[in-house]
């Protein structure tokens, strides 16, 4: 799974926005705000990483149960793909 | 054709149309080495004023659109030479400048206004609704420009800016710190940010340090003097 391409994440004090640009920018207007764990999700995801993987990631940065954590990245996923941000 | 000395860039505007530079009548320099040339397509500001149109209701003449457009293409070059567009209205009092920021139709307007009735004499106008915010030397000034939203309120000068307070309406007048996270959350919606990559990402670091070198406050204010002299006295101490 990948992001499609013309997209960019930046920090700004402290929170994470990311907006589409390019001929991107013509689909999707406004901006994204991640937390922490989506922001990592994404990073993973720009790299185009299984699903697998990101848990495995989350896992190692965060003391969380896999259950959830799988539960939480399949949502997000979900929700990035509802919205035709993945390829 | 004529040239504009704005935030002390110098943009030559190539027009259609006389409203832009009656507009500008007060910005108008004989400086000829532009760092912007500026000029729009018919198809511009047709479509332009086919969205005021759309999705204001609307119905402007094309003079107009033209300057919106205009001032659109003079946001985008700004960021890369550590400036912006902040939407927002600008008072200066001795010496410092304070930036409103809201929501249109909030009470920007208003609330500046209570500040000159609360301190007469002691409160000017820098720009009533969109003034150029630039980095100099390691600080931050605001600019005032000939768009300034519909009551014409503007200055042909630059004042350093001390603090940027967000506002909104409440029963009691109260004014805070606002954390340079959620300050950063509310600007997204008083700038544009421009559609180009390099663009965006500059917009996004100008941002950051940008909100490292005000003071933010959040404000709930009344229609009152109150409203002002509360505001004003948090927003103008000097630690």
């Amino acid at each position: 799974m990948k992001i499609k391409k013309g997209f960019i994440l930046k920090d700004v004090a402290g929170n994470t926005f990311v907006v589409a640009v390019g001929a991107m920018s013509k689909k999707f207007n406004g901006i994204i705000t991640l937390n922490e764990t989506a922001k990592l999700i994404w990073q993973c995801l720009v790299d185009g990483a299984e699903k697998e993987e990101i848990v495995e990631k989350i896992m190692d940065e965060y003391d969380a149960e896999r259950e959830i954590v799988e539960k939480d990245v399949d949502s997000f996923i979900a929700k990035l793909d509802g919205d035709g941000i993945l390829e | 054709m004529f040239n504009i000395r704005i935030a002390d860039f110098v943009i030559c505007i190539d027009n259609k149309y006389d409203f832009v530079e009656k507009l500008c009548k007060n910005y108008i320099t004989d400086d000829e080495n532009a760092d912007l040339k500026v000029s729009c397509t018919d198809a511009e500001i047709t479509s332009e004023k086919e969205l005021f149109s759309l999705e204001l209701g609307e119905e402007r003449d094309l003079g107009y659109v033209e300057s919106i457009c205009i001032y659109r293409h003079i946001c985008l070059f700004l960021p890369q030479n550590d400036a912006f567009v902040l939407h927002g209205a600008v008072i200066e009092k001795d010496d410092f400048a304070y930036a409103f920021l809201a929501r249109s139709g909030t009470g920007k307007s208003t609330h500046i206004k209570l500040w000159a009735q609360a301190f007469p004499g002691e409160v000017k106008i820098v720009n009533g609704d969109k003034p150029i915010i630039r980095k100099i030397d390691g600080s931050y000034y605001a600019y005032g420009t000939p768009w300034c939203g519909k009551e014409g309120w503007n200055r042909n000068v630059r004042s350093r800016l001390k603090a940027i307070c967000f506002l909104e309406r409440g029963e009691v007048n109260t004014i805070e710190p606002i954390t340079k996270k959620l300050s950063g959350q509310r600007i997204m919606k008083q700038i544009l940010i421009p559609k180009d990559e390099l663009g965006a990402l500059r917009t996004f670091e100008l941002m950051d340090d940008f909100l490292k070198n005000v003071d933010t406050w959040l404000l709930h204010c009344d229609i009152s003097t109150e409203a002002a002299i509360v505001s004003h006295d948090a927003m103008t101490r000097r630690e």
